[in-house]
């Protein structure tokens, strides 16, 4: 499945980590370092088994424990409506 | 009518007022040609937009007293806006509060104008005018400033009161406009008072009594700081986010980026304006802030009298 980023949100680095912001509802959100990595892979449309292995390599650990952190991470950017499914 | 008199000039949050009547708590300056007029303030009568405004949404960081206060935006003339406070108090801003006009009646009083005006009134203005706004307390502690954020209640401008006690100098109370000047943010000058509730007044002093009043209609004191305020400008050292208190001694933990960067969102009220564009680049400048400047989350004491533990150690937060 590929994602983007939702229309309205805005976000910005602060350090290695990352905020963002939905201008559609006023919300607030914060990601870690690992967070901060994934978002920004998702924003230039990087698919989720690239990113979950570019994470392993970077953070010493197995593939599927970090697919497991991506799709984790996923699942809540989309419940909170900050990304989207890209419509093929 | 009584006869005219001259406007008075004044700086405040790096912004430059020509007002007709005084402001109570701000010294004037002398005038100066070559300084551009930021903001005219004048009295006037001041009518709801009504039909012709719209209502923006309340701003989570209103607390001046008991006050609440509507404002409306009006839909034909872009940058005009009406604040009216529940005491009846109304503030029209035009041209993006290039041109400011209060209006009150009895037993309301200039010097409640003066309290409302150099509260939300021009962070509003600074806002429109494209300035980063923290809802903050700051101190200058040897050229250093300690920004104190909070929500009312949290201690700003307690702990504040208590720096100054401790040799600190006065920069803003409750309003910190941030500037920068090359990399490095700064955070421009208020005015030389600190306001206080009477009980922290009189945990501080002993005797709130010792204070003089804000104003005759209100339950608030101030500390006078003209000797020890700063005049220009000062370079941010640290950030501390004032949560509630609680017993024992202060506790105080360093945010990482993010935590830092959304505790100072929540103090800014960046969705108060519907303006995207605006929200989108305070967004930009607080994650800057937040990678500039350390920030901490902290826990003061419920003693007042151990204020001063508390003191030393937020002076230690500061390079």
């Amino acid at each position: 499945v590929k994602l983007r980023i939702a229309s309205g949100v805005v976000f910005n680095q602060v350090g290695e980590e990352l905020v963002l912001l939905d201008l559609n509802r006023g919300v607030y959100f914060g990601l870690d370092a690992i967070g901060a990595r994934i978002w920004q892979a998702l924003a230039e449309g990087v698919e989720e088994g690239e990113i979950a292995n570019a994470i392993a390599a970077e953070y010493e650990t197995n593939s599927e424990t970090a697919l497991e952190d991506v799709r984790r991470l996923i699942a809540e950017l989309r419940e909170a409506g900050v990304v989207e499914d890209v419509e093929r | 009518m009584p006869p005219a008199a001259a406007p008075e000039h004044y700086l405040v949050y790096g912004l430059a007022l020509r007002s007709s009547v005084a402001i109570e708590g701000l010294e004037a300056i002398p005038f100066d040609t070559s300084r551009v007029i930021d903001c005219d303030v004048i009295r006037g009568e001041i009518s709801s937009l009504g039909t012709r405004g719209s209502l923006l949404p309340r701003d989570p960081l209103d607390e001046v007293g008991e006050a609440t206060v509507t404002v409306e935006q009006s839909r034909d003339e872009r940058g005009t806006f009406v604040f009216t406070y529940r005491d009846g108090m109304r503030f029209r801003l035009e041209g993006n509060g290039s041109r400011i006009t209060a209006a009150w009646d009895p037993p309301a009083t200039a010097a409640d104008m003066a309290t409302y005006l150099l509260g939300p009134v021009l962070a509003f203005v600074l806002r429109l005018r494209g300035n980063l706004v923290l809802h903050a307390s700051a101190v200058d502690c040897d050229g250093r400033a300690l920004l104190l954020c909070g929500t009312s209640g949290a201690g700003k401008s307690t702990t504040a009161a208590a720096f100054l006690n401790s040799g600190a100098n006065a920069i803003t109370d409750d309003v910190s406009a941030i500037v920068w000047r090359g990399a490095v943010p700064h955070v421009e000058p208020g005015y030389p008072r600190v306001r206080l509730w009477s009980d922290s007044a009189a945990g501080l002093y002993g005797d709130a009594e010792t204070l003089p009043r804000l104003s005759e209609t209100w339950e608030k004191r101030f500390v006078d700081a003209r000797g020890r305020f700063v005049r220009d400008a000062v370079p941010i050292g640290a950030i501390a986010v004032l949560a509630g208190r609680e017993p024992g001694p202060p506790r105080i933990r360093r945010l990482s980026g993010h935590e830092a960067a959304m505790s100072l969102l929540v103090r800014t009220s960046a969705v108060h304006l519907a303006d995207e564009a605006t929200q989108g680049n305070e967004l930009s400048r607080i994650a800057t802030l937040a990678a500039a400047v350390p920030v901490f989350a902290v826990s003061l004491g419920d003693d007042l009298a151990a204020l001063s533990t508390s003191v030393n150690a937020l002076r230690e937060l500061l390079p």
